[in-house]
């Protein structure tokens, strides 16, 4: 890189602060803006002189910066080309000369600075409709007031009708050089001023008619929302004004506005599918189902078990000789008109002796008491040293008819 | 299918704008979308319209026919209850953004805003607390919470959707072009709606008197008709 563009963009790089700043607005000194700053700035032409002691940004700079950022500022103007098209026809005129003068070199020269011409123009079409479609998308930023909206949107309806009468002046000049050029033999140049200048006319005469459309839609927009606004407090007023008014009568006859005949109908009862996304239909399952009444605990009737009675059928036990034993002394005590000693009827009951004596005496006594006949045992005569005798060694049993002979 | 929502809005008379049914209104902005529900609203005898170039959609009556008409007078006869709450809260919320109001499709409206420029206007912070078209309401509530019921009432009537529930962001809807085409409509009918008619304060005599020229200016225009 060359000394002095080095030059040039280290003062811009150190400086960066100090051009952002520029920007925005003018720098003065008097707000504590080093003075050795300002002067490599100054000495590097990113700075000119506004006014007493105060430097705004080069406007080339300014252009580049607002260009490579796209930052559109209020009322930002676009790039006229009305300028490099008179140079382009000045250019066409100086190399006429010069091939009547037969001065290649010249011509040659001349042909280089017309096509950089035609490039800078392209260049600034581009840029003009890249900026017009970004304030139209973004509605001009932040720009809220609608005063304000109005008077932008005028602003640039101007500037891309004035840029529309440039095209067309833009065409016609390009046209005439691209014959005038293929007339001269100067094939070359000819098939550049038609490619890259009247083929792209077209398009950017469409595009900036859209352009137009769009803001003539804007202008009528912002005015029809001035006047919604005004409607709208006067009706506010009115019905304030008039409590007891209800409303107009209106001839229906004439035709009738699509807004007037805005219907409806019934709700349509949801068809819910299970397998239906819809987040509406969701909320109206979940509503729907909030609405049934709770679920009642369903009851399981108890089935009644059916018991058989079950009938054992015993078969009679064989009679064993104690059981024969017992039944015959029950006989013999109830009939007996005495008392019984157990250990005697013993002895005549084969049955009985097959029991050992204490063993028949205890079965015994036990038989007959539970068969409600008194049975007392014959004590054995005290002993020394005791005072009372638990020893038996026979019992007397005493049938009814004893106990009723005694009573 | 998105068809199929769609087509229930519109029958239910909702308006499909893309702030408060935006999947809805892209089936809409699609060929074959607004061709299936053109054909099938036909079938039913109705048509599928819109507010404006880029406004919402809704369903209208395919014919204007004598009993639309009939209906639409008899409506227009008692217009005031369509109008009556939202034209007060609209306003309301008009007047609280000063030179740059943003009562239009798309426009966010913020309760806290609005709480704000009430509280440093007497006359706004009186006609919010004064407010008797939104229900509900008690003398002790604090005037933001009045205001967010404002907000609640428009959502209900479709005229706004909550955007932003942590900062009580809400977002006028599409619909809000059908209430201005309906004043404008009335003001165009109703020659009484004039600059001149209207005055900012009124006493009470004088009320009493516009409201009995308003019942001549009524009657006049029934007879008329």
């Amino acid at each position: 890189m060359s000394g002095p563009i080095k030059d040039a963009l280290g003062a811009l790089s150190r400086h960066a602060d100090l051009i952002n700043a520029a920007l925005d607005a003018p720098l003065d000194p008097r707000e504590g803006i080093p003075t050795k700053a300002l002067s490599e700035l100054r000495q590097v032409s990113a700075l000119r002189p506004a006014g007493d002691d105060t430097y705004r940004l080069h406007p080339k700079l300014r252009e580049y910066l607002y260009d490579h950022l796209q930052l559109y500022p209020a009322y930002q103007s676009l790039s006229q080309i009305s300028a490099d098209i008179n140079l382009m026809k000045s250019l066409w005129s100086a190399i006429e000369e010069m091939r009547y003068a037969a001065d290649a070199d010249a011509t040659a020269q001349l042909s280089d600075r017309l096509q950089s011409t035609v490039f800078d123009i392209a260049d600034n079409m581009q840029r003009n409709l890249t900026q017009l479609n970004n304030l139209l998308s973004t509605r001009y930023g932040n720009v809220r007031s609608i005063a304000a909206k109005r008077s932008q949107n005028r602003w640039y309806q101007q500037q891309s009708a004035n840029l529309l009468r440039d095209l067309a002046q833009l065409s016609a000049a390009g046209s005439a050089i691209e014959r005038d050029a293929a007339a001269f033999g100067m094939t070359e140049l000819s098939r550049f001023v038609r490619r890259n200048l009247l083929s792209l006319i077209l398009s950017w005469q469409q595009a900036l008619s859209e352009m137009q459309t769009l803001l003539s839609k804007e202008i009528f927009r912002t005015r029809e929302i001035e006047v919604q606004h005004r409607q709208l407090a006067r009706m506010d007023t009115w019905l304030r004004q008039q409590p007891g008014w209800m409303g107009v009568e209106v001839d229906i006859d004439a035709e009738v506005p699509d807004f007037l005949l805005a219907a409806h109908l019934p709700a349509i009862r949801a068809h819910i599918e299970p397998d239906d996304s819809d987040s509406d239909i969701r909320s109206l399952v979940v509503e729907t189902a909030s609405t049934l009444p709770a679920i009642r605990p369903v009851e399981v009737p108890v089935e009644l078990q059916r018991l058989k009675r079950k009938v054992s059928v015993h078969e009679p036990q064989p009679m064993t000789p104690a059981m024969r034993a017992s039944e015959r002394l029950y006989q013999y005590v109830t009939q007996a008109p005495g008392s019984v000693s157990l250990l005697d009827w013993r002895k005549s009951d084969p049955d009985a002796q097959t029991m050992r004596s204490n063993v028949w005496l205890i079965f015994a006594m036990t038989d007959l008491r539970n068969r409600q006949i008194s049975v007392v045992p014959v004590l054995v005569g005290e002993t020394k040293g005791k005072r009372r005798s638990h020893m038996f060694d026979d019992a007397v049993a005493s049938g009814p008819n004893r106990i009723w002979e005694s009573a | 299918m998105r068809i199929a929502t769609t087509l229930k809005l519109l029958v239910a008379g909702e308006f499909i704008c893309p702030q408060r049914y935006p999947d809805e209104f892209d089936v809409l902005e699609t060929q074959d979308g607004r061709t299936a529900a053109e054909e099938w609203l036909q079938s039913i005898g109705y048509r599928l319209a819109r507010l404006h170039d880029e406004g919402a959609y809704f369903m209208a009556h395919a014919i204007a026919s004598t009993e639309v008409r009939s209906q639409i007078r008899e409506e227009m006869k008692t217009v005031r209850t369509k109008l009556q709450p939202v034209v007060t809260i609209l306003e309301t919320i008009r007047q609280s953004q000063g030179r740059e109001p943003r009562v239009h499709a798309g426009d966010m409206v913020y309760v806290s805003e609005v709480a704000e420029e009430a509280r440093k206007s007497a006359m706004l912070e009186s006609r919010i607390m004064e407010m008797r078209e939104v229900s509900g309401t008690r003398h002790d509530e604090s005037i933001l919470v009045r205001i967010t019921k404002m907000m609640e009432r428009l959502r209900d009537d479709g005229y706004a959707r909550l955007s932003n529930e942590t900062s009580g962001g809400y977002q006028i809807t599409g619909k809000v072009d059908y209430l201005y085409q309906l004043i404008a409509y009335i003001s165009a009918h109703a020659p009484h709606l004039g600059d001149d008619k209207l005055v900012d304060q009124i006493d009470q005599a004088d009320a009493q008197l516009r409201l009995d020229t308003a019942s001549a200016v009524t009657s006049a225009g029934a007879t008329d008709s």
